[in-house]
């Protein structure tokens, strides 16, 4: 397993080689542009072949990618047939449908050929949760200064300060950006852009659309997506495994393995550039306000394929999300993701009280309500282990109906489907895991150590959040991360060659066709299981506050855990090659839990969200962020090794 | 000059009514009678929906627009030549 080590910070170096590699044979490989998959049978369709089998070639307008020696470019509408194992060749490959994915797409597209893929429907991702809004400093009375001494002060004095320059400046030119691309958001009454204050914030900068800004900015972004003919949208397509070779002591990604998860097909992306855009990994945790992607597929994938993790410890708990116990008729069958009470009704001056009806923030900060969330989650974790209750309760009754309804019209909705009125009710609230601040390790531009690996938005980690995110710093660092990679990315791009049989080097994934489908029932409700005690396992040990006993506990029953289900799975006949959503997802965890364990163990004090029982303080020497490098591939487990490197015994 | 009396449109609206004169400018692309159909079927489902479906239900609203979406694509494909829809009447049957 790999080895964790709290090492100093430094930029990351990226060096510029192109791919050596022998040239592309002439005319064998057709590079397929601008393909749309669509849903509904053509009519001028004849044949009644799989309808996701048959793509348009579009007229491609141009290209800049360096495809050398001949090939067959087809610049008519042709109709042809995906067929298996034929490669898909892009210049760029977008994982995730986020707002970071979506941004550098956007950007890219206009210097070749992208693909985004998404697992599930393009608008599902974290970003669609996001509610709060985006920071910058857009008031003349505010300045760039005050939200870098924000940002570091709730990170815990362990962000990276130029990075955190970097984004607080470039911040407002990116929202000027997302308005101009068809974002609409608050304006005030003085024709202004609405800016709401939230908790760690000393200004009001909090761009914003009502209480769902994310849903906003996905829906701009996703309808610019949908109209750029340069951009292919592949949904429901789950990705695998990064595909990975040696130039020496440099790691060189190449593109990614597929799974079509309405097909049960694995299809494999060759790309010069690949984006990690997956966001993050709510749910190792059993209460998560992430939707039910959030598997932290591309944090494993970039584990897997030797990418450099970071501060896996930093798990922002968010202190108030709605506590289905507390409402007067819940929602009839468990939910998959908690629904959120944003940040910004503390901001606007929402109060929580236990349920002695006791106003305990006090007690714990002099901020009160509006102390960082790592704090109010802390303290409301104090308080319901104390007390031996389910949830506190969040009380903005006090404040004017009409108001209420116009800040929180989501909010107020989905409360009312429970029979509780926020506007003369408090609403009940309860911590669940919500962003990670760690994640793949990027420099300045989005850069990784894998050469042709770029990451951006929550899979990254930047140093921009440090030991804790301050809210509505998640958006703005996906935002500005994107962008950055777009120019390395487009250098990288015109420097590299496809080399000559670039598809045949990895070993390809299979289906499960040949288990039948009452083993695959089997599995699949095995696996839910260990995902369930998987989650368990983490929230007792791996939760709010941490002792290094738990912890080692923990690392032991998630290895025991995982030995075991894999022993399961090869018992019922799964070859190390194959590949399912559910198993793909469950390996996925695994990993996460792990770095995140590790990270954990590795941190001899206590800083912004990571608290242990043990090292209760703040170490001055023990400023710096936690690295965990690519482990050993020997004695490992398969989730730790990418499918196309299992040894088949 | 006064203030414009008329409410900012959101950018889901603005979406919506982007879709509609999609659609229009779709139809004019056919033949003249069969442009009217179309124009009629279209503005006749907008103004439903509007008067319909809650202006606050997203999700819905998000559907509806995907939908539409893909329906406005089968439609300027240059072989289909109009739109039709059903109203589908259940009558209240009594089972004696």
């Amino acid at each position: 397993m790999a080895s964790s080590v709290a090492a100093r910070t430094g930029y990351l170096q990226f060096r510029e080689s192109s791919c050596s590699g022998q040239q592309l044979c002439g005319g064998q490989t057709s590079r397929i542009s601008s393909i749309s998959l669509k849903r509904c049978k053509p009519k001028d369709l004849s044949s009644s072949s799989n309808v996701s089998k048959i793509l348009r070639f579009h007229k491609s307008g141009y290209s800049h990618s360096q495809i050398v020696k001949k090939l067959q470019y087809h610049k008519t509408m042709v109709t042809a047939c995906l067929r298996d194992g034929s490669p898909n060749y892009f210049d760029f490959v977008v994982i995730g449908s986020g707002v970071a994915g979506l941004r550098y797409a956007l950007e890219v597209a206009k210097h070749g050929t992208v693909a985004v893929i998404t697992k599930a429907e393009p608008h599902e991702s974290n970003t669609n949760y996001a509610q709060g809004g985006v920071s910058a400093v857009l008031c003349p009375l505010d300045s760039i200064e005050s939200h870098m001494q924000d940002t570091i002060i709730a990170g815990a004095y362990l962000c990276d300060e130029e990075t955190v320059r970097v984004v607080c400046t470039e911040g407002p030119d990116r929202i000027r950006e997302l308005i101009a691309m068809g974002a609409s958001f608050d304006h005030g009454e003085d024709g202004n852009l609405h800016l709401a204050r939230e908790g760690g914030h000393s200004h009001h900068r909090i761009v914003h659309a009502a209480d769902m800004t994310g849903r906003e900015i996905e829906r701009a972004l996703l309808n610019a997506v949908v109209n750029d003919p340069n951009i292919s949208v592949f949904e429901h397509h789950f990705a695998i495994d990064l595909l990975t070779s040696q130039d020496g002591p440099n790691t060189v990604c190449h593109g990614a393995d597929i799974l079509n998860t309405a097909t049960k097909e694995v299809l494999r992306f060759i790309s010069k550039v690949t984006l990690l855009a997956s966001g993050g990994a709510g749910h190792i945790y059993p209460s998560t306000t992430n939707p039910p992607v959030a598997t932290g597929d591309g944090i494993a994938m970039a584990h897997r394929a030797q990418a450099v993790i970071s501060n896996m410890e930093f798990v922002q708990f968010h202190p108030t999300a709605l506590a289905d116990e507390g409402l007067p008729s819940g929602p009839s069958t468990m939910r998959e993701n908690a629904f959120l009470i944003t940040e910004a009704v503390r901001g606007d001056g929402g109060i929580l009280y236990n349920l002695n009806m006791e106003r305990f923030m006090p007690f714990y900060d002099e901020r009160a309500e509006l102390a960082p969330r790592d704090v109010v989650a802390r303290s409301i974790d104090d308080q319901l282990k104390k007390r031996n209750e389910k949830y506190v309760l969040l009380d903005i009754s006090h404040k004017p109906r009409e108001e209420i309804l116009s800040h929180f019209p989501n909010i107020a909705a989905e409360c009312l489907q429970y029979g509780l009125d926020i506007t003369s009710q408090p609403i009940p609230v309860v911590p669940a895991a919500h962003y990670m601040c760690g994640g793949v390790r990027a420099g300045l531009q989005g850069e990784t150590n894998v050469e042709g690996l770029y990451v951006a938005g929550e899979v990254a980690c930047t140093g921009l959040h440090g030991a804790n995110r301050l809210a509505s710093n998640s958006l703005l660092e996906a935002l500005v991360f994107a962008r950055r990679a777009v120019q390395p990315s487009i250098d990288h791009m015109k420097s590299s060659h496809y080399g000559g049989n670039a598809a045949d080097y990895w070993e390809r994934p299979t289906v499960p066709k040949s288990l039948g489908n009452n083993v695959l029932d089997k599995i699949i409700r095995r696996t839910s299981e260990v995902r369930k005690e998987l989650q368990s396992i983490m929230w007792d040990y791996v939760g709010i506050v941490r002792s290094t006993t738990r912890l080692t506990t923990a690392e032991q029953r998630i290895g025991e855990l995982e030995l075991e289900w894999e022993a399961y799975l090869f018992q019922q006949g799964w070859e190390p090659t194959m590949v399912g959503l559910e198993a793909c997802e469950m390996r996925n965890l695994f990993c996460c839990a792990k770095l995140v364990v590790s990270s954990a163990l590795a941190r001899h004090e206590s800083r912004g969200l990571h608290y242990t029982t043990d090292f209760p303080d703040l170490e001055e020497s023990k400023r710096i962020p936690t690295i965990i490098f690519p482990g050993s591939p020997l004695n490992n487990t398969w989730s730790s090794r990418q499918v196309h490197k299992q040894q088949i015994c | 000059m006064g203030a414009s009396s008329r409410p900012k449109l959101s950018g889901l609206q603005k979406q919506v009514l982007a879709l509609y004169r999609e659609f229009l400018r779709a139809a004019r692309a056919k033949s003249t009678e069969d442009r009217k159909q179309i124009e009629l079927i279209v503005s006749e489902q907008f103004r439903r929906n509007l008067t319909q479906v809650d202006r606050k239900n997203f999700l819905y609203i998000e559907h509806l627009l995907r939908r539409g979406k893909h329906q406005l694509d089968q439609l300027k494909n240059p072989a289909t030549i109009g739109l039709s829809s059903l109203n589908v009447k259940v009558s209240d049957v009594k089972h004696s």
